[in-house]
């Protein structure tokens, strides 16, 4: 056969849901592939079958399971609720961050499975939601550095010793623009409209670039040194990107629920 | 020694766990949780949640079962798995490959 759109419409719905779940290269290995064993006759039946056939595809074999870094593969890592361990690989392959979902998991905040892909089933109106986090903490800098602005001092920390003490300063307007141009950024990031994964993706690190900016900007105008302000920021953070995912995967699961028990009240099939 | 015995329980769970699930979805459908607790009671096959929910997810893309939120007889909606056609027929066949490795190994360890 020539193209997928020679299948059967039902037909080529299950061949394109699965190869959207693969990555781009092993999608194109098997699409040629698929092309060879399917046609217009081809049942949906068949289809299942010759892609259980397949078997399961592990990371991609061609670059040895490792992956770009995307957006969507950023809330994957983050956010891996059937995966129970904690602490994982980093999506830059570099370290160890949290898995979120793992801990939401164990607290019993949410089922490991209750989104079959996490995040793509959240409704447009939670990414809503979820941006306003990084359009409070823009709105907050701004108001800050335009109440203060008179009284804070011609220079302002901008990097700071383990024990808490500045150690280098710079001009008052180039780290106000610092703090406004990434908290700004980050919030009109929030507002793209990008969903599923790859929003989740961008909802949790415009989070944490607001408040990592919001904090820095609280650290380095406080009259005196914070000696709090160490930890708090680190939690705050930790927290925030946690909090935003979780906030957004109950609402792809109320609405993964809420559409299944529509369709099918009593019986599944 | 111990440790060894595990590893050889360990594989072949592994191979044959697939099957285990797809028989238990053949039975009645049943919710994830309900699985892995299922799985404890036979202590060949007791595999963790962190094992359960990946193979699930990973049968559910082959399209050998299916899944959806359903309201339970107790509690709260809970997502149920199924057994597709294309999955009972796959148990089917894994059924009969199961059977004929499980007489061979008879006739080969259980004589000797």
């Amino acid at each position: 056969m020539a193209t997928f759109t020679d299948l059967r419409p039902e037909v080529r719905a299950v061949v394109q849901a699965y190869l959207a779940e693969l990555d781009r290269g092993t999608a194109a290995e098997l699409t040629g592939y698929l092309m060879e064993r399917l046609d217009a006759e081809t049942s949906v039946e068949e289809a299942r079958r010759i892609i259980a056939d397949i078997g399961p595809i592990e990371g991609d074999s061609a670059t040895g399971g490792w992956r770009l870094p995307s957006w969507s593969r950023f809330a994957e890592t983050l956010w891996d609720p059937r995966n129970p361990k904690v602490m994982v690989p980093n999506v830059f392959g570099l370290g160890w961050t949290v898995n979120f979902g793992a801990i939401a998991v164990k607290a019993g905040l949410i089922e490991p499975d209750a989104e079959d892909v996490p995040f793509a089933n959240v409704p447009a109106s939670a990414f809503r939601g979820a941006a306003v986090v990084p359009t409070a903490l823009a709105a907050a800098v701004v108001l800050h550095y335009l109440a203060r602005w008179d009284e804070l001092p011609e220079h302002l920390p901008s990097h700071w010793a383990w024990d808490g003490t500045p150690d280098r300063f710079q001009s008052k307007g180039a780290a106000a623009a610092t703090d406004l141009g990434i908290t700004v950024l980050a919030a009109a990031a929030a507002w793209l409209g990008r969903r599923g994964p790859r929003g989740a993706g961008i909802a949790a690190a415009t989070a944490v670039a607001g408040v990592a900016a919001a904090a820095t900007t609280v650290w380095r105008t406080a009259d005196r040194r914070l000696g709090w302000a160490g930890p708090a920021f680190a939690a705050a953070v930790a927290a925030v990107p946690g909090s935003v995912l979780y906030g957004l995967a109950r609402a792809g699961r109320d609405a993964e629920m809420q559409a299944d028990l529509r369709n099918n009240p009593t019986q599944i099939m | 020694m111990q440790s060894e015995q595990e590893a050889w329980v360990s594989q072949f769970r592994k191979g044959v766990i697939e099957l285990a699930v797809l028989g238990l979805l053949a039975g009645e459908r049943r919710y994830g949780s309900q699985l892995v607790d299922d799985l404890a009671g036979f202590p060949g096959l007791a595999i963790s949640a962190g094992t359960v929910y990946p193979l699930l997810a990973r049968l559910k893309k082959a399209g050998l079962i299916d899944s959806s939120w359903q309201e339970s007889p107790v509690g709260p909606p809970r997502k149920y798995y199924v057994l597709t056609p294309a999955g009972a027929r796959a148990l089917a066949s894994m059924r009969e490959a199961w059977r004929s490795v499980s007489a061979d190994l008879g006739t080969i360890v259980g004589a000797s």
